[in-house]
């Protein structure tokens, strides 16, 4: 080959691998992502160490592409622009629309991490489903310790309401019948 | 005019029974508390008894990664994948992996927020009040030793500290990887009505891990 076209075509090669390209964000690059700190409505916001635990342990068990990890930044950046144009830094603050539109981002930053979402209103929390079971559950009361007692109070009441109920029906209708 | 004042004379007569029967009602309760108080909170642990259900699940095998001292596999969320005991409470109870209210009524409960046996960091478990689960809990004392059995492994945690503490003071149950530490809680005081805003938290060190080799 024609010395000169080597040389053309080496210099080229080189220039090809040092051009800069648009680089993808990686699995460590998203779990960074997570980890940061956020100011939303004026207050800093970031994730407790423990929904961190759980987001580092999806991610080392279920690595998502780079093209993935990329939208799903991009989705995390979405959510805390609805947030900050809420002017709220706590979820449970939105209106109801609002709320359902942040479950949305988060249903499909689920999607893209190969997750899905629901609400469990039983045990009040978000509910994380892989491959058709349940993977993992993300307490919308995640500030204070589970609930690891009975409340009795609510029965009593409910029984002692009926209770007077009943015996202000019965006096009282003792009372008409005696005056009639 | 008279139908005017039959009206006020019934609305008088209805105000007047309810707070008659508010009256009965509490002195009812109140008779009831004093005389039978005992006999009361053997029912609710009777009744808490029956409230924690009794799996039939298996223990799921699990593996332990040597080398990144990660698990190889988790166990599926709710599954039974070991089981914890106090010794010194004679407490043997099944362990699961999540802290749902649903999962809680099956035994000890595991936070999917912190690490497992063997991980090198925090352990966060949890259990109801109930006799028969952690109402003697708090009972427990500085030098005891808890044992979580697993299909990979066999971890004794001595404990070293335990605190009251509120409900919404998690910053009293650390999240880190640089030691492994045991924290198992359940709600304080364990023998109240309502609904209660305390944990009894124990702290406690790995002092042995045998590994159960394939």
């Amino acid at each position: 080959m024609n010395k000169v076209l080597k040389i053309t075509l080496i210099l080229m090669a080189i220039l090809l691998c040092t051009v800069s390209t648009v680089k993808a964000a990686t699995t460590n690059e998203l779990i960074e992502k997570a980890s940061k700190t956020y100011t939303i409505a004026g207050k800093e916001v970031k994730l407790s160490e423990a929904d961190l635990v759980k987001v580092k342990r999806y991610f080392t068990e279920y690595p998502v592409s780079s093209e993935n990890a990329d939208k799903i930044i991009s989705k995390i950046d979405e959510a805390v622009a609805l947030m900050n144009k809420e002017g709220v830094s706590n979820p449970a603050s939105l209106s109801k629309a609002k709320k359902e539109e942040l479950l949305n981002i988060a249903s499909e930053a689920a999607k893209l991490a190969g997750a899905s979402i629901s609400y469990d209103a039983t045990n009040k929390s978000i509910a994380v489903y892989k491959d058709g079971k349940q993977y993992d559950s993300v307490s919308l009361n995640s500030y204070k310790f589970v609930s690891t007692g009975a409340n009795y109070i609510g029965y009593i009441v409910t029984a002692s309401g009926v209770a007077i109920i009943a015996i202000a029906t019965v006096i009282g209708y003792r009372k008409i019948k005696a005056n009639a | 005019m008279r139908n005017k004042e039959k009206k006020e004379n019934v609305i008088e007569a209805t105000i007047k029974s309810i707070i008659v029967a508010f009256l009965y009602v509490t002195i009812i309760i109140g008779a009831i508390y004093l005389l039978f108080s005992n006999s009361i909170s053997k029912a609710i642990s009777l009744i808490d008894m029956v409230s924690v259900e009794t799996s039939k699940q298996e223990l799921k095998e699990v593996k332990l990664d040597l080398t990144t001292k990660n698990l190889a596999s988790y166990p599926e969320y709710g599954s039974k994948y070991g089981s914890l005991k106090i010794e010194s409470l004679h407490l043997d109870l099944p362990l699961y992996y999540g802290d749902t209210l649903t999962i809680l009524r099956y035994g000890i409960g595991h936070s999917s927020g912190s690490y497992f046996p063997g991980e090198g960091g925090s352990i966060l478990c949890m259990g109801h009040n109930y006799r028969g689960v952690l109402k003697t809990l708090p009972e427990i004392k500085i030098g005891d030793k808890i044992v979580i059995e697993t299909s990979y492994g066999r971890y004794t945690y001595q404990v070293y500290d335990t605190k009251v503490v509120k409900d919404t003071q998690i910053e009293e149950a650390p999240i880190q990887r640089e030691k492994e530490i045991l924290m198992l809680y359940t709600c304080y005081p364990t023998n109240g009505l309502g609904h209660a805003k305390s944990r009894f938290l124990t702290y406690s060190n790995l002092v042995q891990e045998e590994l159960f080799v394939d």
